[in-house]
């Protein structure tokens, strides 16, 4: 036996305990190989060990919760199912599209009422400024000046009226 | 498609053609390995029992996906090792409650009570008990994926090819993670395999 086998077997170990034709094959191998033995030992007996754990307590009516619990998963789902194809009915959604689109319709008209409103309001500032529009011609402007050195006239000499007279 | 040679393939086959009586035989054949996998890994023996019970539960709801490449009970050891997964990683963000905590419901009683330290057991019997829990304190001490090989290893009905299957890794890795969770115990549990209570001789 060379040390690939002897890993074979310890991975047999592993799993189930050897047989006698193993462990006798083992034994020589063993023998051969002393400074093996402790670990070799260890390793049976931590196989021992893994071994005497104890096995959970399954109660006895485990099955019948299992199959129980399904069956009130299937019920949910099932629950869940109707509700939603109720959710569906013709008859539940014709009232609620007729109230819908009577809501879009009343959203529209307000919308276009709204801006025929502005429309008229625009339409009324334009015809405001159309009546400023008629003010004189800016040409009269041209004469500004001269006019206002006329208007600037000197004060009237009331002395000098009388000395006149 | 060929019908699998694996009896259980077969009946989880049947199962997925709505067959009951099918299904109750594979959770009686599957309940005991299953719920010592969980257990061991889990640690709570409640948490454990309700756990094992999803996995079956799970089982059912995902038999339209089963195909019968894999082996049944591969398939179902892999179920249960993510839903294990799943409850270490949510104990993990929500750590438990500690043992005194108080009862919501028995003022004054704390929530977990710990058995009766009045009691007096043979002092065989105390050993034994000393032993198990070192033992199982060692497996819990181990990365996750060791100790769900080794666990995993037990189980008599997967091979090492099946045991890599239900981790995702190869052969090699799988048969690592063996060696060195076992190398672990080993170390850990050197005193007590030294003194021969667990010693089987070749």
């Amino acid at each position: 036996m060379n040390d690939a086998r002897y890993q074979q077997l310890r991975e047999t170990g592993w799993r189930r305990p050897l047989t006698d034709a193993e462990q006798a094959e083992l034994r020589v191998w063993l023998a051969a190989h002393p400074e093996a033995q402790a670990d070799w030992w260890a390793e049976t007996g931590l196989s021992a060990a893994l071994g005497q754990l104890p096995v959970a307590p399954v109660p006895t009516n485990f099955t019948t919760r299992v199959l129980q619990e399904i069956g009130r998963e299937a019920a949910a789902t099932e629950g869940a199912r109707a509700r939603y194809w109720r959710s569906l009915d013709w008859r539940r959604w014709v009232p609620r599209t007729a109230v819908a689109a009577l809501a879009v319709v009343l959203i529209i008209a307000s919308l276009q009422l709204r801006h025929k409103v502005e429309q008229a309001k625009i339409g009324r500032s334009v015809a405001a400024m159309a009546s400023v529009a008629a003010a004189p011609s800016t040409d009269m402007l041209k004469d500004f000046e001269p006019i206002k050195r006329l208007q600037a006239a000197p004060v009237v000499d009331k002395e000098l009226l009388v000395l006149l007279r | 498609m060929a019908e699998p040679s694996d009896a259980d393939a077969q009946l989880m086959l049947r199962v997925k053609r709505g067959d009951p009586a099918a299904f109750t035989a594979l959770v009686d054949q599957y309940k005991q390995p299953v719920l010592n996998f969980v257990a061991r890994t889990l640690r709570d023996p409640t948490e454990a029992e309700d756990l094992a019970q999803n996995v079956f539960v799970q089982a059912w709801k995902s038999r339209a996906r089963y195909r019968a490449t894999a082996k049944f009970s591969t398939w179902l050891f892999t179920i249960a090792r993510n839903l294990c997964l799943n409850e270490l990683r949510r104990r993990a963000r929500h750590p438990a409650e500690p043992l005194d905590a108080p009862h919501p419901e028995h003022d004054g009683e704390p929530l977990h009570q710990p058995p009766d330290a009045q009691t007096v057991s043979p002092p065989d019997a105390l050993l034994h008990d000393e032993l198990e829990r070192k033992i199982e304190e060692a497996l819990a001490a181990l990365p996750e994926n060791q100790r769900t090989a080794i666990l995993l290893c037990r189980q008599e009905e997967l091979s090492y090819e099946e045991i890599a299957e239900v981790l995702g890794c190869s052969l090699s890795a799988t048969k690592s993670l063996i060696f060195r969770g076992r190398e672990t115990l080993k170390e850990q549990l050197k005193p007590y395999l030294r003194s021969g209570d667990w010693q089987a001789k070749p």
